[in-house]
Formats: structure tokens, C-alpha cells, sequence
């Protein structure tokens, strides 16, 4: 296993896995104990409308990703604030839309042809290091965010109604936590796909909070367990030549099925 | 606080949500240390009640002061306990954290909870007779083990007003009537307005009934009678109004229920 490493290539590969856990690990927690799955998949369907517009108005890619991505969760965040779970509705709309507007102005842009898979898989093994250091940044901030608001960020997960009486600036921490949702989406969007990212957040998260007694145990649960999916599927598409995306994807969702089947037959008294 | 100011006071206040008016004209003054039970028909604007005083929402006309200030502003003197227990039951969270979480506020912000409020919060649960699940994960608890959780979460908020929206509803009866003793219990200068359609078991411990059903009627005597459920509950196209026909009947069962008493 360690040959691997001397390619450079995979040496990037391997540290985005690990962010990509890492950020997954604390977003994803978040997003499974606050019931916004639906969101985030609407947020990462969304953020084609971003590349749509960078290519259109010829912006960096990642900028207008960030941007586009940006703009579609603080308005599915009003309007889930607003009426938690009525929103669905809204959010489709918004997925499909920003979908929608990608793919027309990726048709106005003339001569451009963007690979449709790259975007749904990612590029782990091609993943230039600016990426990692983009990477490596919000991991930093979403860390800062976690540590210091951990207890706010509870009771609002738990309970928003008692949160605000309790003078936890609900909104504030809401709004902030789904931009940096946005943000984690798009990078690692770039890395491992549209459809990795919403298994690397759901998946690892749903079998630990069967296991967890905290919203931080979960986190770090869910972080390792990504870490072992990313490695393990990147190891195997490196040894068999595949598609490093899908192994990933497989991989969890290999794991994923034996768990329930575990939990089916010893899990429940 | 100025001792024998109310300590909530809401006067004329209307509500209305989505053109549908909720609340017209409530006039409602609660004093220091009492407990008053809200009661009505569903839909009839008890929750909203309870909303507008914590400050969630907004009254269309009116005005609402509690301990002479607006609503917002005292929100942490105020100790809540949720109508519903079910939400949220998959939370990775043991029932000592739920507990601290209504120490917050009360300490500094960025760190982790005090030895004070640990203990705090394990005192409200053995005082709810919860201590022995502290532990214990809360999705792993009975409806009406959870709701204990809930109001010891309350209490350790240090409150001067404390609002229950149907606390017994997931409790048998024989909870209800441990509950309403415990209710009793707490310290003299809390007040507590409980919402309930425990018509039958409130009666014996409040000290007075609010009836809401878009208006409010304030009675300053706990006995529930026909003629107040009447007006409350006007179930008018119906020939007989359950409530209604719950109502006499209560008016047999109150006296009974004293003598069982002593």
C-alpha cells in the first residue's frame, strides 16, 4: 500500500480524501441531525447553475460556483427557517432550476463541452494543490465554527424554539451554517463528485448516530469512517484501474448495506 | 422586578396568521406566583398564546409586557417546556446535555458547562426522579420520561415564569395527578401557566383558568363550570358539544375528587 504514496498524484489524491472526510464528517453531522439532506442535495445540484455562469461570463470556475452555490442556500435557508418542513417544495425548485440554468448557459457558451461526468465523480486524482489548500482552509474555519459555537449549535440542532428563548442567535448561526454547508458542498464537489459528496455526508453520519451519545462523537465517528471509505476506494481504483469516484462510492455503500443487515439481525433487542 | 408587578400583563392584544385572526382582544394579567391553567378547543390559539408571550411572535394590536418589559428581552427568564416530546428522537444527545442545554446564558459562551450547572442539572433531574437516566441516551425514553427531561431543562433555566404546553399529554393519569402535585411543589414564586385539556385534574391544583377559543376568559377561581365550558367551547351546529357534556359532568366529579383527596 505504501507505493502508492510515491506518486505525487496520489499523495493529492490521498489528502483530499482525508479533507473531504474531514469537512463531511462535521457538515455531514450537522446536516443528518438537522434533517437537511433534501437542502444539501439541492445545494449540490444547484451549484451546476454555477458552473453554467462561470463559463458564460467566463469567471473562474470556482468562484462562480462559490457564488452561484452561495446565493441558492441562503435562500433555501430563509425559506426553511421559515417553515421547517414545508420547504421541500421550494428546494426542488430551486435544484432543478439551478441545474436548468447550467446547462443552457453552458449551451450559449460557444465551442465549450464540459464532461457532465467529471462533474458527478470528481477529479480526486487530478486535483491540483491549490484546491487542497482551498481545502484545507475551510476545514480550518468550520472547525473554529464547531469548537466555539458547539453548545449554540446544539440546542439549535436539538431544539430551536428553546435555543431562542435561551437568546442563541438562531438566525445568525442558521444562515452561517448553511453557507458553510454551500461552500464544503462545492469543494469537495471538485474533488469527488456531485454524487460522492452527498454519500461522503449522509452515509458515514447515519451509521455512527446509531452509535453516538453526542453530536461530537458523531463527528469524529463519521470523519474516520469517511476516512476508511475514501482510502480503501481509492486503493482499489488505483489496484484494478477504476473510476476513483465510484469506488469511493461503492465502498460505502457496500459498507453502508452490511451495516443495516448487521443491525437487522444482532442490532435490535 | 418590582414585587407586586405583574408578571405578565397583556393587554388587548389580537393575533392574527394568514388573514385568520387567532386571538382578538386578550386581556390577561398574571400575577407573581400563580399557577394558571389555559384551556380550549384545539386551534383555538392556546399555543399562540403561549408564542406571544415568549416573544415568537408578534401581536397584530396590543401590547404585551412581561415582567414589565418586552417579551424578547426577559426570553431567558422564561422556562419552556415543548408540547412535543417526539422530535428529534434519533439525536445523538445523552439526557444531562439536554438538561444543560437550558443552562445557556447563564454561563460564559465559548466554554464547556460548569461543575455549578452539572449539578444544577442533575438536581432538577432528581427532583424529576430522572437521575437514574442521565446517561442514557434521550431517544431511548418513554414519551412521558421525555417530557420530565423537558421540565427539568426548564427548571434549571432558574425561571421566573414557566410555560407548559400540554405536558401530559403523552402521561397516564396517574402521572397527570403526580405531575400537577409536582407542579404544586415548585418554589413559590414561579409562575406557571400550564396549557391542558386535563379538565378533570387541573381543577384540583390551579389557582385559575384561562379559557381561550379566539377570546379569552379569565376566571379567578379553578372550579370549572358548564356555563364557562359553554362559551368556550361553543361546538354551536352540533346538537350535544362533548366538551359541554364533559363539563356537567365535572361539575359532579370536582366534589368527589376533593373528598378523594383528604
Amino acid at each position: 500500500m505504501i507505493d502508492v504514496l510515491q506518486y505525487d498524484f496520489m499523495q493529492n489524491a490521498f489528502a483530499a480524501g482525508l479533507l473531504a472526510s474531514l469537512i463531511c464528517g462535521v457538515m455531514g453531522t450537522l446536516v443528518v441531525v438537522n434533517r437537511i439532506v433534501f437542502l444539501s442535495g439541492g445545494i449540490a445540484h444547484a451549484a451546476y447553475g454555477g458552473i453554467g455562469m462561470a463559463i458564460f461570463f467566463e469567471i473562474p470556475l470556482i468562484l462562480g460556483t462559490a457564488l452561484f452555490s452561495t446565493a441558492a442556500a441562503v435562500v433555501m435557508a430563509a425559506v426553511t427557517l421559515k417553515a421547517r418542513h414545508r420547504s421541500d417544495t421550494i428546494i426542488g425548485v430551486i435544484w432543478a432550476t439551478g441545474m436548468a440554468i447550467g446547462i443552457i448557459l453552458i449551451d450559449l457558451s460557444p465551442g465549450y463541452n464540459v464532461d457532465l461526468m467529471s462533474y458527478l465523480f470528481g477529479s480526486i486524482l487530478t486535483v491540483p494543490r491549490s484546491d487542497l489548500w482551498m481545502m484545507l482552509g475551510l476545514t480550518c474555519v468550520i472547525l473554529v465554527f464547531v469548537t466555539f459555537f458547539y453548545k449554540d449549535i446544539l440546542a439549535l440542532s436539538y431544539d430551536e424554539e428553546f435555543a431562542r428563548l435561551r437568546n442563541v442567535p438562531v438566525k445568525r448561526l442558521y444562515f452561517f451554517q448553511i453557507i458553510l454547508l454551500a461552500l464544503s458542498i462545492v469543494l469537495v464537489i471538485r474533488v469527488v463528485g456531485l454524487i460522492l459528496v452527498i454519500a461522503l455526508l449522509t452515509i458515514p453520519p447515519f451509521i455512527t448516530e446509531r452509535f453516538a451519545k453526542s453530536v461530537f462523537t458523531m463527528m469524529a465517528g463519521s470523519t474516520l469512517l469517511g476516512t476508511v471509505f475514501s482510502v480503501s476506494g481509492l486503493f482499489l481504483a488505483f489496484r484494478f484501474d477504476l473510476t476513483s469516484g465510484a469506488s469511493i462510492i461503492l465502498v460505502a455503500g457496500a459498507f453502508f448495506f452490511l451495516f443495516l443487515l448487521a443491525d437487522r439481525i444482532f442490532g435490535r433487542r | 422586578m418590582v414585587l407586586d408587578q405583574p408578571v405578565v400583563d397583556m393587554e388587548n392584544v389580537c393575533f392574527s396568521y394568514n388573514g385568520k385572526t387567532v386571538l382578538e382582544n386578550v386581556n390577561l394579567v398574571i400575577g407573581r406566583g400563580d399557577l394558571l391553567a389555559v384551556i380550549g378547543p384545539n386551534g383555538g390559539g392556546k399555543t399562540t398564546l403561549l408564542k406571544l408571550i415568549m416573544g415568537f411572535l408578534k401581536p397584530d394590536s396590543g401590547n404585551i409586557s412581561v415582567m414589565g418589559k418586552k417579551p424578547t428581552r426577559v426570553a431567558a427568564k422564561i422556562g419552556y417546556v415543548p408540547q412535543n416530546v417526539h422530535i428529534n428522537k434519533s439525536f445523538p444527545i445523552t439526557v444531562i446535555d439536554v438538561v444543560l442545554m437550558g443552562r445557556l446564558g447563564l454561563e460564559g459562551k465559548f466554554r464547556r458547562f460548569s461543575g455549578k450547572s452539572r449539578k444544577k442539572a442533575y438536581q432538577a433531574l432528581e427532583q424529576m426522579d430522572m437521575a437514574a437516566y442521565a446517561e442514557s441516551k434521550i431517544g431511548h425514553l418513554s414519551a412521558g420520561q421525555r417530557q420530565r427531561v423537558l421540565i427539568a431543562r426548564a427548571l434549571v433555566t432558574e425561571p421566573a415564569l414557566m410555560l407548559l404546553d400540554e405536558p401530559t399529554a403523552s402521561i397516564d393519569t396517574g402521572g397527570q395527578v403526580e405531575f400537577y402535585k409536582l407542579l404544586n411543589r415548585l418554589e413559590r414564586d414561579i409562575t406557571v401557566v400550564v396549557v391542558s385539556h386535563d379538565l378533570l385534574v387541573i381543577s384540583n391544583y390551579v389557582q385559575s383558568v384561562a379559557c381561550v377559543n379566539r377570546t379569552l376568559h379569565y376566571h379567578d377561581d379553578s372550579a370549572i363550570t358548564g356555563d364557562m365550558l359553554d362559551t368556550m367551547y361553543s361546538c354551536s351546529a352540533d346538537g350535544i358539544c362533548p366538551v359541554d357534556f364533559m363539563g356537567k359532568h365535572l361539575m359532579e366529579e370536582v366534589p368527589d375528587l376533593e373528598k378523594d383527596k383528604k
